[in-house]
């Protein structure tokens, strides 16, 4: 069964589109990155997962079910972002222990593991804590609730890089041990590429790119070599990326195929990318860089 | 795939302890209107007359001024949990609109059985204060004692008509979280009636015309679960951390 199927989802917001129109389906037990420039609809994708906010057009089934406003899908998914609040009359403390009445898998022995290990006070409110803190205890409190669909909208923001690397780690240990369906939004794929199985892209609210990371790799290519010759090369392809280097050579980035191994033959310097990278270009607007506004 | 189910019945339950845990702090702000009541309802009324060498002063003690402090603390604290900061909260937690309204409405009632047999006893109180630091002499209004089934309508009336009050709040707060159009709009309409005396009849055929108490807290019992009923309708589409 799908755990979630997304079928031309939009949402608008007063004058933008966030999403335009999104469809995929995400199936059992997998990390999945949803990855995107600034603006391309994650949260709003999330929130709508999440059934904080309803989209307004299309379909979306979260267990099959709609997520806006059904208890099923809210018993068995968490978003967690930086928005998470919290009452500021219970401390952290008094929050962990409330959240076993909400969450039937509530782990808490993980909970308060985790939380001496991050060292933070038990005794603190939620809207006190620093944001790095902040963003570390509503991890916590995501980790542990074990829902079947569990979703992290730019869950290190704030952090500091130790907890970081540690946040990937205890998240990586969590999922071998009890798998489940795991939905990570960020722009630093690098950092999270080691994680991921899957990626969902997302560009100006439509899903690019839904892959296996490996498959994610292999889309797009660099080519470098005399401009005349990636020219003719890559001749009638997509390129999404190109910029002259040193006057004479051309790079350009474009979307992979068997031609290209005639022109590895011919002398092109062909590149693999790494999966932050395709994503990058795939999702690039312009074709030259930031070098191009200084010229 | 193992998918936990939770019934409404014990989403609701959670966070109704969940919320009566988080909000306790308000007893305080109760505590110290009931103070303040007694300490200035202590003098409500007080009229004097003389005849030849003698002056006869008659003070009257109530509760009302206790009772209307809380009337406004229920409409406020109505409205407060329509915030967004409160409502937000919620759903960091297993929560539908509709569980969350439920809850609401069911926290405001334990608050308001609180407040109301709180306010009822701060007249106890404040009899005990008065018979000890005043000279004058004490002619006392019947009391539990005397009449105790006519204190418990007195309190049931008392616990409904701050339940409504907090529920007048909570629509208004919902109107406003939707829409302060629809917010100001519905005060508007409060008002013209009120100009034009509708709001009076209104008042009168609903709280004033009472064979007894028990009837008037019917009414107001109707009133408040069909106010909840539409906040809860209202805020059906209501986003959270947008």
């Amino acid at each position: 069964m799908n755990v979630i199927d997304c079928q031309k989802v939009s949402k608008g917001f007063r004058r933008t589109n966030a999403l335009e129109s999104i469809s995929f389906q995400l199936t059992d037990q997998k990390i999945t990155g949803v990855i995107g420039r600034n603006g391309a609809g994650k949260t709003t994708l999330l929130k709508i997962l999440a059934g904080l906010t309803k989209h307004k057009s299309g379909e979306v089934n979260v267990f099959g079910k709609n997520p806006y406003n059904n208890l099923m899908v809210s018993a068995n998914s968490i978003l967690v972002d930086d928005q998470m609040t919290f009452p500021d009359s219970l401390t952290l403390e008094e929050l962990l222990r409330s959240a076993p009445a909400f969450y039937k898998r509530w782990d808490a022995q993980l909970a308060s593991r985790l939380f001496q290990y991050f060292k933070l006070d038990s005794k603190q409110q939620h809207s006190k804590l620093s944001k790095g803190a902040r963003a570390t205890f509503n991890m916590i409190f995501g980790l542990s609730t074990r829902c079947e669909l569990t979703m992290f909208d730019e869950p290190t923001n704030g952090m500091d890089e130790a907890v970081r690397t540690d946040f990937y780690r205890a998240l990586l240990k969590d999922y071998i041990t009890h798998p489940r369906s795991i939905l990570i939004s960020s722009h630093h794929l690098a950092e999270i590429e080691h994680l991921l199985e899957d990626i969902l892209l997302i560009h100006n609210g439509n899903v690019v790119l839904h892959d296996s990371i490996d498959e994610v790799k292999e889309f797009a290519v660099a080519v470098q070599g005399p401009i005349a010759d990636v020219e003719r090369w890559t001749a009638g392809e997509k390129v999404f990326h190109s910029k002259i280097i040193d006057g004479q050579r051309l790079y350009v980035v474009v979307k992979n195929n068997l031609e290209l191994e005639r022109a590895r033959l011919e002398g092109a310097f062909i590149q693999v990318l790494s999966a932050s990278e395709v994503c990058m270009y795939v999702t690039s607007e312009t074709k030259g860089g930031i070098d191009d506004v200084f010229k | 795939m193992f998918l936990s189910n939770s019934s409404l019945f014990s989403v609701v339950k959670a966070q109704v302890k969940y919320k009566i845990n988080a909000y306790n702090g308000l007893i305080y702000s109760l505590i110290i209107l009931q103070v303040l009541g007694i300490m200035l309802g202590g003098v409500a009324g007080s009229s004097g007359t003389s005849i030849n060498n003698t002056t006869i002063s008659l003070n009257t003690s109530t509760i009302d001024l206790s009772f209307i402090f809380v009337s406004l603390l229920a409409i406020s604290v109505g409205n407060l949990i329509t915030t967004k900061a409160y409502r937000y909260d919620d759903f960091s937690f297993v929560a539908t609109r509709l569980s969350s309204s439920i809850a609401n409405c069911i926290v405001l009632l334990i608050f308001s059985c609180f407040a109301g047999v709180t306010t009822y006893f701060s007249g106890y109180v404040m009899r005990l204060i008065l018979r000890v630091n005043s000279s004058y002499e004490f002619v006392d209004s019947p009391s539990i004692l005397n009449d105790p089934l006519s204190f418990l309508l007195t309190i049931i009336a008392i616990i409904t008509i701050l339940w409504m009050f907090s529920s007048i709040g909570y629509i208004a707060g919902t109107l406003f979280q939707k829409h302060k159009l629809l917010f100001f709009g519905a005060v508007v309409i409060m008002v013209m009636l009120l100009i034009a005396g509708t709001w009076v009849r209104i008042s009168e055929a609903i709280f004033v015309e009472n064979g007894s108490l028990l009837i008037l807290a019917m009414k107001t019992i109707v009133i408040t679960i069909s106010l909840f009923v539409i906040s809860t309708a209202i805020s059906k589409r209501l986003g959270v951390r947008t």
